[in-house]
């Protein structure tokens, strides 16, 4: 089903048309956080994949996902529900807080 | 006794909860208001972080508020010749006019590359400083932060704090400790965290019997106070550490056997070219099974005796255990080669090292509460004066590794991390955080700035991968706080940035005083168009400000979280407590409160979306108290959400407006955890090897100049800084100390702190030692001139003392203003920092710390 994305703060460079606001993107019934990262990866190429640090089971450190203004925490949180009947799931992706 | 006939004319007399903001710690107070007018400040006795107690500048905060020289309107430079001490002609405008402007810039940086916005902030104004951090910057796209004061932060002592305490910094549970020995440190005594609560503290354990040893080139508040005081060349407290873990692991044997092989790392094996051996199979570290008699990873379920020491065959190589790694390690430091550094006597030294692993009580326990406890009652604290230097983190792992060998690390009596343990209020169970461990069994902080439940910053730091920030964060993350920035940015053309500063935040630091020489960051940042958000016009604003935007004291802001638990709060059992920070008079003139203003911003800029997700982010708000991602909230409104999220929908705003705090007390448990939760301190930094080799590569693969990547060391050694050894004819070493009625340069301006330091005999003037002036023909009270081999000059006038070291000039905090915005504290005091270069010679790149001390020659100069 397609989930539309926002890409903001420091990822949103890594949209190829940086004047859009939001794009649509597939994931498959019950997708979850690892899916939408690897379709974002996909879509987006090398500059959100530097992104993607991990390698754990939890979401890369310098990112942080929102569902419908919830916050993922595991790459195995679902994204779009099992049956996909829900057609308005809003992801944004962010770069969490930075300092020096 | 006020008259029938004046009592009838007070309209209002009422007591205001509230949160300091006059220095770092941030400690509980109240305020008196008559008739709309604050007259009063004192310590809240409601508030676990001070108990009622208030140092000098908090009492003075008064001052602050009413100065007639503070910035009341938005201000725009007229002159457009930026210039360090230059008038910049300001002249009032209105927030719409000065909002309109900074929107159109920052609209067209995000639109054509976000990195293009940098900030600056100030750890003193901690709470709107993370707020911007963990918000609006994130939200706008720009890594570029850094703060100013970066210099005065922990750096490596807060990346140890983490480490091995889990945390963000330490404090000693000085109730249970017979034996404090500061290193640099002024805790309970002078400065330090949570210093209100810790001076009575420290004062009960003093009556009680504690000891204190204080090692420090200069005789300040807490050397004055302590048994014994041991004067140190400045930058060589690593070299004495090492000697006394020499001393306690291969001369005396005074170390905590049973803590070392169960709660840290001191069984894994190491390979013999530095590297955990690990098992092929699962990569777990491995240790030696003395049943067995073959190694086995360390989480082995049927594990027999694990050996300590020793050299022991793994796959036909020899592997030796940490422990006896390092004690190899510090070996070689003997009290008397580590007299020839620190000028110590070896007879001082063992003397010392004796006291503290004696004073430990190996093998005793104590019962708390009903749990029986380890007992060890010796404490080594360390600060900026031990690790102000290019060899801080060294010198800070040398330190942390005395409580270590000892088993004082998070038990009664030792060295504790700052509240890294919190079940929680009882009735909502939040804030909730707890370490655990991470896959190779070594401790991992469960959350370390902000209540956010998943935690800010979990894990290890993250690994180098580039140099494109100049904040280093990309290179070096585990700092906290840089203020290389300024640096980074002049060396451009060895960093290959690829984007510049086009407009500049500034909130409440003041970079030229703060950072070190001003030309540093007046360089970095005169062709930017500067924003100054503060409460003065500074010398920062006037040298470089395009608008100045006039800031709310903290005594006229709200604040959700003025202080953080893992940072601020006092250590020890006692109470938990969230206070609210709130005016305690509406904010004065056109002064505006910097997270309202960034909140419009953000609204003008379209980013309120993201800004209100990372909200919830930064302060841990879930449904149903969640910010919805798209309205457009009040600060108020703001702070509502986070009370009622964190302690139930009966305790929001109006609830902390009237009670300012709420407590709870602490559990035994959380206070004393490290024989509750199973996680290793790791006494072998094998991150920081690793870092080392990918810092080194990536300098050159980048072709990146000066990126000496030799202090990557994973066992504590020493080497000098760079203002350690004679150079030239510079023959003294110019450190500037902490006194504890002013705040670095920020309070200067306050004339009742002014007061406190025209009527004691030293601030103003530079410390000298009697036997090395006369020997250069100084007299007391001389002007003096005081040359950096490295550049930079100061003059001041000579104080003889026998309470500094020969080979030392000492200068209180950093003075000498020259702004025209602070009248009353131009040319008050010396200005210490024209001392100090920022660059990578002179900076610990492990750490990011600055040598904060400098190679200096003096003479005497005619009077002016």
């Amino acid at each position: 089903m397609r989930v539309r994305v926002k890409l903001h703060g420091g990822v949103r460079s890594c949209e190829m048309d940086p004047a859009r606001s939001s794009f649509g993107l597939t994931l498959r019934n019950g997708g979850n956080a690892g899916d939408l990262l690897h379709a974002l990866a996909e879509r987006c190429g090398d500059p959100f994949r530097r992104a993607l640090d991990s390698t754990d089971e939890r979401l890369p450190r310098h990112l942080r996902l929102f569902v419908d203004g919830e916050m993922l925490v595991t790459l195995d949180q679902p994204v779009v529900p099992a049956n996909g009947s829900d057609a308005g799931v809003t992801v944004v992706v962010l770069t969490p807080m930075m300092g020096g | 006794m006020m008259t029938t006939e004046a009592a009838s004319q007070v309209y209002e007399d009422t007591w205001i909860p509230s949160a300091c903001g006059m220095c770092y710690n941030q400690c509980g107070i109240r305020g008196h208001r008559i008739d709309g007018t604050l007259v009063k400040v004192e310590g809240n006795p409601d508030n676990p972080i001070g108990r009622g107690r208030l140092c000098a500048r908090g009492l003075a905060g008064i001052q602050l508020l009413y100065d007639p020289h503070r910035v009341n309107r938005p201000l725009r430079r007229t002159n457009p010749e930026k210039a360090i001490g230059g008038d910049p002609g300001w002249q009032e405008i209105g927030w719409d006019e000065a909002l309109d402007e900074i929107t159109t810039r920052l609209k067209a940086v995000r639109e054509e590359d976000p990195r293009g916005l940098y900030f600056a902030g100030t750890v003193i104004s901690l709470a709107p400083l993370m707020h911007a951090l963990g918000t609006f910057l994130p939200a706008f796209g720009t890594p570029n932060s850094f703060v100013s004061d970066g210099h005065h932060c922990g750096n490596a002592e807060h990346i140890l704090a983490r480490t091995l305490h889990a945390s963000v910094t330490t404090n000693p549970d000085v109730a249970h400790c017979s034996y404090l020995l500061l290193f640099g440190c002024q805790a309970g005594l002078g400065t330090y965290y949570a210093l209100t609560t810790m001076a009575q503290d420290v004062a009960d354990a003093r009556i009680r019997g504690m000891k204190v040893v204080a090692i420090d080139p200069f005789l300040g508040s807490a050397a004055e106070k302590a048994d014994e005081w041991v004067p140190i060349k400045p930058g060589s407290d690593g070299a004495l550490a090492c000697a006394m873990l020499n001393l306690l692991l291969n001369e005396y044997e005074l170390y905590d056997a049973d803590y070392l092989r169960d709660h840290a790392d001191g069984p894994y094996l190491l390979t013999e070219d530095g590297w955990y051996a690990r098992d092929r199979e699962s990569g777990r570290p491995l240790v030696w099974d003395a049943n067995a008699a073959y190694a086995r990873p360390f989480d082995a379920t049927d594990l027999g005796t694990v050996a300590l020491d020793g050299v022991y065959q793994v796959d036909g190589r020899p592997c030796r255990t940490v422990f006896r790694a390092l004690r190899e390690q510090v070996a070689k430091w003997t009290p008397e080669a580590a007299a020839e550094v620190t000028t110590v006597s070896a007879e001082t030294i063992r003397k010392i090292a004796r006291e503290f692993g004696e004073a430990a009580s190996i093998g005793k326990t104590i019962v708390i509460d009903g749990q029986e406890l380890p007992h060890r009652a010796a404490s080594a604290l360390y600060f900026k004066g031990a690790h102000g230097h290019d060899n801080a983190w060294s010198t800070s792992l040398a330190i942390e590794l005395l409580n270590e060998v000892i088993g004082a690390s998070n038990v009664p009596g030792g060295l504790l991390g700052t509240n890294p343990v919190c079940f929680g209020h009882p009735e909502t169970g939040f804030p909730r955080w707890e370490p655990g461990a991470d896959v190779d069994g070594l401790l991992e902080a469960g959350a370390l700035l902000y209540n956010d439940p998943h935690g800010r910053s979990p894990g290890w730091p993250p690994p180098p991968t580039s140099a494109e920030l100049p904040n280093l964060r990309d290179l070096v993350g585990w700092p906290i706080t840089t203020c290389f920035t300024p640096a980074a940015l002049n060396d451009h053309e060895n960093f290959s940035f690829d984007h510049r500063p086009e407009v500049l935040i500034n909130y409440g630091s003041n970079l030229l005083m703060s950072a070190a020489r001003p030309e540093v960051c007046f360089e970095a940042f005169k062709d930017t168009f500067v924003i100054c958000f503060n409460l003065h016009s500074d010398e920062t604003a006037e040298a470089l400000a395009d608008i100045v935007l006039p800031d709310t004291s903290y005594l006229e802001r709200l604040d959700p979280i003025p202080n953080f638990t893992r940072h601020h709060h006092p250590v020890g059992m006692g109470d938990w407590g969230h206070t609210i920070r709130q005016p305690m008079v509406e904010p004065l003139f056109e002064r505006r409160h910097f997270s309202e203003v960034l909140l419009e911003l953000g609204g003008r800029l379209g980013i309120t979306e993201p800004m209100n997700l990372l909200t919830n982010h930064l302060y841990g708000l879930v449904a149903p108290h969640a910010l919805a991602p798209d309205e457009q909230y009040t600060w108020r409104e703001i702070a509502d959400h986070a009370y009622k999220g964190w302690f139930g929908e009966e305790r929001g705003l109006d609830w902390f407006e009237e009670q300012g705090v709420i407590t709870w007390p602490k559990k035994v448990e959380e206070v004393y955890w490290k024989p509750f939760i199973h996680a290793r301190a790791p006494l072998y930094n094998e991150w920081v090897k690793r870092s080392g080799e990918q810092v080194a590569k990536i300098a050159q693969e980048r072709g990146m100049k000066g990126i000496d990547t030799e202090g990557f060391v994973p066992l504590p050694d020493w080497k000098p800084c760079r203002a350690w050894k004679p150079r030239d004819g510079y023959d003294l070493q110019a450190i500037y100390y902490r006194v504890p009625w002013h705040t670095f340069s920020m309070t200067y301006e306050n004339p009742w702190l002014d007061e406190i330091s025209r009527g004691e005999p030293y601030s103003y003037f530079v410390c000298i030692n009697t036997a090395t002036a006369h020997a250069k023909g100084i007299a007391d009270g001389d002007p003096i001139e005081v040359e950096g081999v490295d550049g930079g000059t100061i003059r001041g006038r000579a104080r003889l003392t026998q309470g500094v070291h020969p080979e030392v000039l000492a200068v209180a905090n950093n003075g000498g203003h020259w702004a025209q915005g602070m009248p009353f504290a131009r040319g008050k005091g010396v200005f210490f920092n024209q001392l100090l270069p920022m660059d990578l010679e002179h900076t610990d790149l492990v750490s990011l710390s600055m040598d904060c001390d400098a190679r200096v020659r003096v003479q005497k100069v005619p009077e002016a």
